[in-house]
This record gives C-alpha cells, structure tokens and sequence, in this order.
C-alpha cells in the first residue's frame, strides 16, 4: 500500500520573485530619484552658468582697455590726418603765392622799364630838339605809364603780403 | 516635486545656454577689437610716419622760408623806391627840370643792381622752397 502523494494547489505556490508588496513602490522612487538628479543637474547648471558669465565679465573687462586704445589710435589718427591735410594745403598755397608774387614782380618790372622808356623817348625828343618845351615832351606821354607802374607796384605789395601771409601759415602749421 | 525639478533643470540649462551665447559674444568682440586695433596701429603708424616727414621737409626749408619772408619784404620796398624815382623823373619833366629828371634817372639807376640782386636771391630761394614743398603735395 502506498501513501497517496500530496499534491499542492497551485493557487498556494509562492511567488518567485518574493516582493508581491514592494512593486506599489517603484514609480514614487523613481520619480523621486528622477527628481533629484533634475535638480542636481539645475542647480550644476546655475553654478556653471554662473562660472560662466564671470568669465564673461573678464573677457569684456580685457576688451575695454583694448577698445579705448582703438578711440585713442582712431583720434590721434584723425589728428595727424588734419596736420597733414594742413601743411599740404599750406605748402600749396605757399607756391601759388610765390608764383604769383613773381609774376607781379615780372610786371612791375617791366611797366618800370617802360615809363623810363617813355620819360627817356621824351626827354630825346627834347634833346634832338623837336620840340623845345620839355614839359610839353612829358604832357601825356608818361601819365599812362606811370599809372600802369604804380598799378603794378599795388600789385606786388598784395602778392607780397599774400606770400607772407602763405609763409606763416605754413610754418605755423609745420610746427603746431 | 517632479514637475518643479523639471522645470527648474530646463531653467538651468537656459541660463547656462544663454550665458554661454553672452560669453561667445564677449569673445567674438574681444577678437574684433583685437583686430581692429591692429589695423589702426598699422594705419596710424603710416600716417604718423607721412606727417613727420613733411614736418621735416617744412622743416628743412624753415630757414629758407624765414628768408623769403624778409626778401619778400625787401623787395617790396625796393620796387616802392623804384616807383618813386620814376615818378620823381616823370614829374621833374613836367616840370621842366632836366637836373631833377638825370638826378631821378641817377637814382634809379642806382637802385637796379640792388633791386636785381634781391630778385635774383629771392628768386633762388623760392625756387629751392618750391621744389620741397612741390614733393609734399
């Protein structure tokens, strides 16, 4: 005779994996270690963002020196550019004042030498006795003459005094 | 606690992404200016150098434009005194007196070698003011 073997439910047999109560616990966790590592990670964020922008403020503090280096270059470039456009001006101005200042002088010449041709033409006229009355020789012949000498004589006084003015201006501007 | 952790964590990364757009930004600009500094030094040398030379050819004439100065001055006054020894000549004829008109003739005269020394000096130095001036335009 034998012993009737024991069969078990299967309803009894235990379960395997032996948390039956422990997986109503698994989304909280996770959502709370999920959680955590967000705020680690924003707060990691803020105190990178923040090492960040102090070295923002370092590189802006380098450009400034930099930038008023760059105003005072462009300032004193402007400057030399000024003084050179002077001095180029001024040397031009010079040479047109000489220039002309020799051509007046080259008139004033030459509107000498004919009134003394003029006075001399009457004064031969005198002397070769055509005519007897020496005033009479001079009436008109040297008012033309002497007229167009002191015109020219007015002339170079102004071209003189323009080419001094032209000298000055230069030096003045050749050693401001 | 999820949400604001999120919320937070995407806020953090936003600060940080627009920190380090601001930081690029400062170095881009910290380049430019760099560069840009460069050019002008290079620039402003040359044009530094370009005025010192002209001071310096203005400067070499400096003496010479002195002279003129009172050459101009001088000549001025001579051709004053050669107007006026003409016109002493032409009057002395209206007047009738050959005496004043050969004394006026006399004196002009006189003045001529005077007058074309000045001239000649005057124009030698205008001539060499010229010609260093003529390079700087």
């Amino acid at each position: 005779m034998t012993a009737a073997t024991p069969v078990l439910d299967p309803s009894g047999r235990p379960d395997g994996s032996g948390s039956g109560d422990r997986r109503d616990g698994r989304p909280g966790t996770a959502l709370f270690i999920s959680s955590v590592i967000l705020l680690v990670v924003a707060l990691g964020a803020a105190g990178a963002a923040l090492v960040v922008r102090h070295d923002t403020s370092d590189v802006r503090a380098r450009a400034e020196p930099v930038r008023a280096k760059v105003r005072d270059l462009a300032a004193t470039e402007e400057d030399a550019a000024r003084r050179l456009r002077l001095l180029r001006q001024g040397a031009g101005a010079t040479n047109q004042a000489l220039t002309a200042l020799f051509a007046a002088e080259l008139a004033q010449v030459d509107a000498s030498n004919h009134a003394v041709d003029v006075a001399n033409q009457a004064v031969d006229q005198y002397n070769n006795a055509k005519t007897t009355d020496l005033p009479a020789a001079f009436q008109g012949a040297g008012d033309a003459a002497l007229t167009d000498l002191e015109e020219k004589s007015a002339a170079v006084r102004g071209a003189a005094e323009a080419a001094q003015r032209a000298i000055a201006s230069l030096q003045g501007a050749a050693s401001g | 606690m999820f949400s604001g952790a999120l919320v937070l964590a995407l806020l953090g990364v936003a600060f940080l992404g627009w920190s380090i757009m601001q930081h690029q930004d400062a170095r881009d600009d910290l380049t430019q200016v760099r560069a840009q500094l460069a050019t002008n030094r290079a620039s402003s040398s040359k044009e530094a150098q370009t005025l010192k030379q002209v001071q310096q050819s203005v400067g070499t004439v400096h003496d010479q434009l002195a002279a003129l100065d009172k050459g101009v001055n001088g000549l001025a006054d001579l051709d004053q005194r050669d107007l006026e020894t003409v016109r002493a000549a032409v009057q002395a004829g209206l007047a009738g007196s050959l005496t004043d008109y050969n004394t006026a003739v006399d004196q002009r005269t006189a003045i001529d070698p005077q007058h074309d020394a000045a001239l000649e000096q005057l124009r030698l130095q205008a001539n060499a003011v010229i010609e260093v001036l003529d390079a700087i335009r």
